[in-house]
């Protein structure tokens, strides 16, 4: 069955317009293009992650989408909406979550925001109970429900903001940076939160994040933008071989030797018995490559380093920028 | 994960599938909505309690001062203008209530704009399925800016009590009328004012010498005035219409040196409309524009 995009964007841009102070009263002004003709289909129970350095465009995309922010050029639909002209019904379908910004109410405790979130979305009495029993249960809230939200911690008022980002259910929730601060237990409940949101309820993803951990562990598909455009798209896997650290083999052999020389493979440095070499992964794999060496000599021990996602971090931004 | 993604097919399991649950609200049900925020504020500020109380002292405190003030002046003149000091005090009251009232419910929330859209935090107003509008007054409505109104309404009832001026119904609903128009024209020169935060935040001072600098000078006969104060008052800040003008045919025997005529008097309260709709159109304009740049 063909299925309908859940987010079709054409040809997107905003520009900004940034006024400079030139002497005392002139100013100059220049204009940005924070987002450039920018093109992304995204299906209904995808997940999706937007990586991109500081300034590259993500928020500013995601406000387009959400009817935040008017486009100054190209189209935008979401769930078949212009986000703009019918952001409140677009509001009712969507879940939104920015990770800098508290959607809840400061004084009330967590369970107070829900009982007003499901009057201002006018969600009925017995559908909000069943969500929010899937919600403590999906995000482990029982224990600080009655807590006013100025007296959570980070990780804590993250699931907070999620439950209410998703009380409503909505088909498509979107996150602006929603693991950031956070410690590695909070980033992971997260994590296995909208993991299970996706695979279970079919609820479309789209996030954005500095963590490629996030997109690992979350989404099938990993949009990078830079200068407000597209540079890469597809699954993490991809991305990582085509722009990403190879792996890297350590060998601990029996005697000390000169660099070894195994196709496909960079001799990195050696350390007494210990020679480090870097695997292309398009031309061989890691099991040859230990093959390749037993034959050559004999390994007392190895180790295999996986490819480490803040350095395929660094080569994607930098490679782009 | 290899397939693209058009041919991704979702089985939908677990106890619910997706589907719609929220529903459009209705203005009945905005009003409602709007009820409970007004609720859950009053609960969150009476939860610090000593500083509730405080406020609220301090917030009647600021118009026994205004009484003072023109108390004040009385002991050093009968009249002001030709005018003593009930007639001065009906003329304060009656502006001033209605200025308070809309300083209550609407310029304590829409003098926060400014910060909102400083730090980006309008962008939550616009991720909500209902007006912005409504949430911002729901959200930001301070129950200590009501006691100052209170206390101001108080004042009017008093001096019109203690008047016996023997009114006719058209009188009263002169008196009505004008104090609705006085609250209107309060609540429209705030939103006027916060919606100019759309386009600067820094416009708050500016801003205050409008709205409460324009309540000051609306609290005295008109007359006494400049001419360009006076041209301001009965043109681009209408204030003249809320307290002074009705006030020539409601207050038996005031002198008129401006000799406006009665029926102006009787038509005074119509002069919130175009402020009204001037401020309505500002408050569109102003989130267009911030839809336009973001933060």
């Amino acid at each position: 069955m063909e299925q309908l995009p859940i987010i079709e964007a054409v040809g997107l841009g905003k520009e900004f317009v940034v006024h400079k102070r030139a002497g005392r009263i002139r100013r100059t002004t220049t204009k940005v293009m924070a987002v450039d003709s920018l093109d992304l289909l995204i299906y209904p129970g995808e997940s999706v992650g937007f990586i991109g350095p500081n300034g590259a465009g993500k928020s500013t995309t995601i406000k387009m989408i959400t009817g935040v922010l008017t486009p100054s050029a190209g189209t935008i639909r979401v769930l078949g909406i212009d986000p703009l002209k019918e952001r409140m019904t677009l509001t009712r379908r969507i879940g939104v979550v920015f990770g800098q910004r508290s959607q809840l109410w400061w004084d009330l405790p967590l369970a107070d925001s829900f009982g007003l979130l499901r009057h201002l979305f006018r969600v009925s009495e017995s559908d909000h109970k069943e969500s929010m029993d899937w919600l403590v249960g999906l995000l482990d809230l029982s224990t600080f429900l009655q807590t006013p939200v100025r007296q959570l911690s980070l990780g804590q008022r993250m699931r907070g903001e999620l439950a209410a980002a998703l009380a409503h259910r909505p088909e498509l929730l979107i996150l602006d940076e929603p693991t950031i601060g956070l410690d590695l237990v909070s980033k992971d409940a997260v994590r296995t939160a909208l993991r299970q949101l996706n695979e279970t309820y079919g609820t479309t993803v789209l996030l954005t994040t500095h963590d490629l951990a996030d997109i690992a562990e979350v989404c099938g598909r990993v949009v990078v933008i830079n200068h407000g455009i597209i540079v890469e798209d597809g699954p993490l896997p991809t991305l990582i071989s085509r722009l990403g650290s190879e792996r890297i083999v350590m060998v601990e052999l029996t005697e000390t030797l000169d660099p070894l020389r195994i196709a496909g493979t960079i001799h990195m440095r050696t350390e007494g018995r210990r020679q480090w070499l870097r695997i292309n992964e398009t031309e061989t794999t890691a099991g040859a490559v230990i093959a390749a060496i037993g034959q050559q000599t004999s390994i007392l021990d190895l180790s295999l380093s996986e490819p480490d996602f803040d350095d395929v971090v660094r080569r994607v931004y930098g490679a782009t920028s | 994960m290899d397939n693209p993604p058009a041919s991704r097919s979702v089985e939908k399991v677990g106890s619910h599938p997706l589907k719609e649950l929220a529903r459009a609200h209705t203005f009945a049900t905005t009003a409602g909505f709007y009820r409970k925020m007004l609720r859950q504020r009053v609960a969150a500020d009476a939860s610090y309690r000593l500083s509730f109380f405080l406020r609220i002292f301090t917030g009647s405190l600021l118009i026994l001062l205004d009484l003072a003030a023109i108390y004040g002046l009385f002991t050093k003149t009968k009249t002001i203008g030709g005018w003593n000091r009930q007639q001065v005090l009906f003329v304060y009251a009656l502006a001033t209530a209605g200025f308070r009232l809309g300083d209550a419910f609407i310029g304590g929330c829409t003098e926060r704009i400014s910060e909102h859209v400083r730090t980006g935090q309008f962008d939550r107003f616009l991720t909500r399925p209902i007006r912005p509008f409504v949430l911002l007054l729901g959200e930001e409505f301070a129950f200590r800016r009501v006691m100052q109104a209170v206390a101001v309404i108080g004042v009017l009832f008093a001096v019109v009590a203690s008047g016996h001026f023997g009114w006719s119904p058209i009188q009263w609903l002169l008196f009505v009328g004008s104090f609705i128009s006085a609250t209107v024209i309060s609540a429209s020169l705030f939103i006027i004012v916060g919606s100019m935060s759309f386009w600067s935040p820094d416009t708050g001072e500016m801003g205050n010498s409008v709205t409460y600098g324009g309540n000051f000078a609306a609290q005295y006969p008109s007359h006494i005035y400049p001419s360009w104060i006076k041209r301001m008052l009965f043109t681009a800040l209408p204030l003249a219409f809320v307290g002074y003008v009705p006030a020539l045919v409601l207050l038996p025997g005031v002198t008129n040196p401006l000799s406006i005529p009665g029926w102006v008097s009787y038509c005074a309260p119509a002069a919130c409309i175009p402020v009204l709709f001037f401020a309505v159109t500002c408050w569109h304009l102003g989130m267009r524009a911030y839809q336009s740049t973001g933060s």
